[in-house]
């Protein structure tokens, strides 16, 4: 009779909870009671949850599961109701929205016990952290294609300039940057990577949650950094620093500690387990951080956990305009002054001949009117 | 004589490793689900899996049924669209409430079998009271369609409806059970009984059923393998019921060959009832010992 | 058919298939199954006869097998199809 166990319980569906399905959304519904049955598990609502998914019956709250953007997160399921294909109900669920919503690739961060339950329905584990969360993704083109492209991109590159496409043979640091847009800061720490490495691999965020649109950030670094041969620049992808790994990034709760510490250390596990895995990165390089206490928070874990990789950490010092540290934050702060020509000392050629030209007029006119951080 | 209907067992339908195995289980119907067991986003696909298994697994002598979901859903008209297209051999309404219901749902399925070149009335229909409205019209569904061939109640829906929790006497659905079997019996179908849902206490189970066949129910619902057996326990006539079976059908033939009216066994006047009954019970004793 | 976003349907409980599908140029196939020597063909040839049939002529499909049988895979094929062409 196994099949009429599953997932360790038998199936009494039939029996008919009368239960009800609802989706409440934290703009405009009433979040109490579902804060309280998280509270339950030590979960609580992020700040960025688009819509929360509700079953209950007429006594009590059977289980929630709620999601930003294509990340599945506070899943749980009340212990009474288990093995009830409640769980099951709640990621169908979620799943169709969010395909709806034009997404291929669907995350998850779940607690370990629910890890077998995700397998089922068609999760991979990416990574973990010992306590919370296990960080999962569903998705037909996964991870480990995703950092293939990129090895394979890198190793053809390495090729045509150096000779020998095996990534052994060379000493490899990687910068991650944002360059929103790319400063003269940015560049001094990617020279002085460059004249100490024997090949510096620019990561370019990809989110395009930045004034600057990806596309734009991504090109202007290429161009600003043409003349340094040993310079490649290749696009981070979905799995470094994004709405899915470092969500804190960007709905910036600057001052929530914990959290900041738990997602950058997760970020920080995926870039050591797959990115600096395949690409044979020995060091890292960031800018020291003075403003945003979740770029430090990351800067810290950067320290705590790549020595355990056998990662060296390179915390470079901020190039300074008269006495002050460069930053793409002073650099919008001009623009949105209408005050460009100022900006001309603080940024390269690049990105300069790009603020002065047609093509940034719409974004431009966007920072102007935009009061966020990024 | 009507189709053997002791057990029924429920087999959520979006599973297909149970939709496959169901047979084995030696319940003399399958109760193939699209309502409760399947989540509101699997509705689709559980449809479209259960009528390509109704079309590619053999399931033998089985009966075959698929409860659809309620006609106040927007989901049942997609559900008999699938369906119907695998052949079952009956649908079970839920939450059956007027003889209008039962009508839109037999006119839709005549609709799909005649595009589709299936033999008109091939797909039975069974609905399910599990409403105080349901009990209160039972009547007029029983007689609403041609198609029917049983009618049956749902317990837990029925309890939720009427405020009441479901007990182990199960008092509370007494009436209700005797209303659908009266209604079932005159409109001559068969009354079908809802599921036990403590699958552990064998023993409960017997008894329950023991009182519904009382009642004048001709089988019950579902939802664990080893709730089978024991509920064929209960409805497969006794050896005793048998053999005095044997001997009044044997009495009426003798009497019928020598033209007499009257009927004794035992020194007992036995009328034709009583005849008849010996002689459904002796073909039914054949059904179930195949 | 346009497939013009990602669904998935199916579980990966034993006979039963996840599929996977998302917009992509041309006809995309990949196969995961345990039974790959011996059923890895049939599979496929399934996964081209349904798309052929639905008129498809660009999509990624992905099928992770656990032993289903044909109809399995062709209905939560078929399911995911009209799903991922279904306007919002």
């Amino acid at each position: 009779m196994l099949s009429f166990i599953l997932g360790g319980a038998p199936i009494t569906n039939f029996l008919n909870y009368n239960y009800e399905v609802s989706v409440l959304d934290p703009k405009y519904d009433d979040m109490l009671k579902s804060k309280e049955f998280l509270a339950k598990f030590d979960l609580y609502f992020e700040k960025d949850i688009e819509k929360t998914i509700v079953v209950r019956n007429s006594k009590e709250i059977m289980g929630t599961g709620s999601y930003s953007q294509n990340v599945i997160k506070d899943v749980a399921i009340n212990s009474n109701y288990q093995g009830q294909g409640i769980l099951n109900t709640i990621i169908s669920k979620l799943k169709k929205i969010i395909n709806n919503e034009g997404y291929s690739k669907i995350f998850v961060y779940t607690q370990p016990a629910n890890v077998e339950k995700f397998k089922y329905l068609g999760f991979k584990e990416i990574t973990r952290l010992n306590k919370y969360p296990v960080f999962m993704e569903n998705s037909i083109k996964g991870i480990q294609y995703s950092i293939n492209q990129k090895k394979e991109k890198v190793k053809k590159i390495i090729y045509n300039k150096f000779g020998s496409e095996n990534l052994d043979n060379y000493d490899i640091a990687s910068i991650t940057v944002n360059c929103n847009p790319i400063t003269n800061g940015h560049l001094y720490l990617i020279k002085k990577a460059a004249k100490e490495n024997e090949i510096v691999i620019i990561f370019v965020l990809d989110e395009d949650l930045s004034l600057f649109p990806a596309e734009v950030r991504y090109n202007l670094v290429k161009k600003a950094t043409s003349d340094i041969d040993n310079v490649i620049v290749i696009k981070a992808g979905q799995y470094m620093i994004s709405h899915a790994t470092f969500p804190n990034y960007f709905i910036g709760p600057d001052n929530e500690d914990e959290r900041n510490k738990i997602f950058a250390e997760l970020d920080v596990k995926i870039f050591t387990e797959y990115y600096a895995r395949a690409l044979k990165i020995n060091s890292r390089y960031v800018g020291e951080e003075p403003y945003s206490p979740v770029t430090a928070a990351y800067n810290q874990a950067l320290k705590k956990n790549l020595p355990e990789y056998d990662i060296n950490i390179q915390v470079v010092k901020r190039k300074k305009n008269k006495g002050k540290a460069i930053s793409a934050s002073t650099v919008r702060q001009y623009i949105r002054d209408d005050k460009i020509d100022k900006v001309k000392s603080l940024v390269p050629k690049a990105t300069f001949d790009y603020l002065k030209s047609e093509n940034s007029k719409q974004i431009i006119e966007k920072i102007k009117n935009n009061k966020t951080r990024h | 004589m009507n189709r053997l209907r002791r057990s029924m067992l429920y087999l959520p339908g979006n599973i297909p490793s149970m939709l496959q195995d169901a047979h084995i289980y030696g319940s003399d119907s399958i109760l193939i689900d699209l309502e409760d067991s399947v989540p509101l986003s699997e509705k689709d696909s559980a449809r479209i899996l259960v009528r390509n298994a109704l079309n590619n697994i053999d399931y033998g002598d089985i009966e075959v049924t698929v409860r659809i979901n309620p006609i106040h859903t927007d989901f049942y008209i997609d559900d008999i669209k699938a369906i119907v297209l695998g052949r079952p051999d009956a649908i079970r309404v839920p939450k059956s409430e007027s003889a209008e219901q039962i009508k839109k749902v037999d006119e839709l399925i005549t609709k799909i079998e005649k595009e589709n070149n299936i033999e008109g009335g091939y797909v039975k229909l069974m609905p399910m009271i599990e409403t105080a409205k349901g009990v209160k019209n039972v009547h007029e569904i029983s007689e609403a369609s041609t198609r029917n061939v049983a009618l049956t109640i749902g317990g837990e829906d029925l309890a939720t409806d009427l405020g009441v929790t479901r007990t182990k006497g199960s008092e509370e659905i007494f009436t209700a059970r005797s209303l659908v079997v009266m209604a079932a019996k005159a409109a001559g179908i068969d009354a079908l009984d809802t599921i036990y849902s403590n699958v552990k206490d064998i023993e409960g189970l017997k008894e329950e059923t023991k009182l519904i066949k009382k009642l004048g129910f001709s089988g019950k619902a579902v939802i664990h393998p080893n709730q089978i057996k024991p509920i064929h326990e209960v409805f497969n006539p006794t050896e005793k019921e048998i053999k005095e079976s044997k001997k009044i059908v044997s009495a009426a033939k003798a009497a019928e060959e020598k033209g007499l009216g009257a009927i004794t066994v035992n020194d007992k006047m036995i009328d034709y009832p009583i005849v008849d009954r010996a002689k459904k019970i002796l073909s039914y004793a054949e059904s179930t010992s195949k | 058919m346009e497939i013009n976003k990602a669904s998935s349907v199916g579980t990966l409980e034993s006979s039963d298939v996840l599929i996977s599908i998302q917009p992509e140029n041309g006809i995309n196939i990949e196969i995961e199954s345990d039974v790959m020597k011996q059923y890895g063909d049939r599979i496929e040839r399934i996964v081209r006869e349904t798309i052929n049939y639905f008129e498809i002529d660009n999509i990624y499909v992905k099928v992770q097998d656990q032993g289903a049988l044909d109809y399995t895979i062709k209905a939560r094929l078929e399911t995911s199809l009209k799903r991922a062409s279904e306007s919002k």
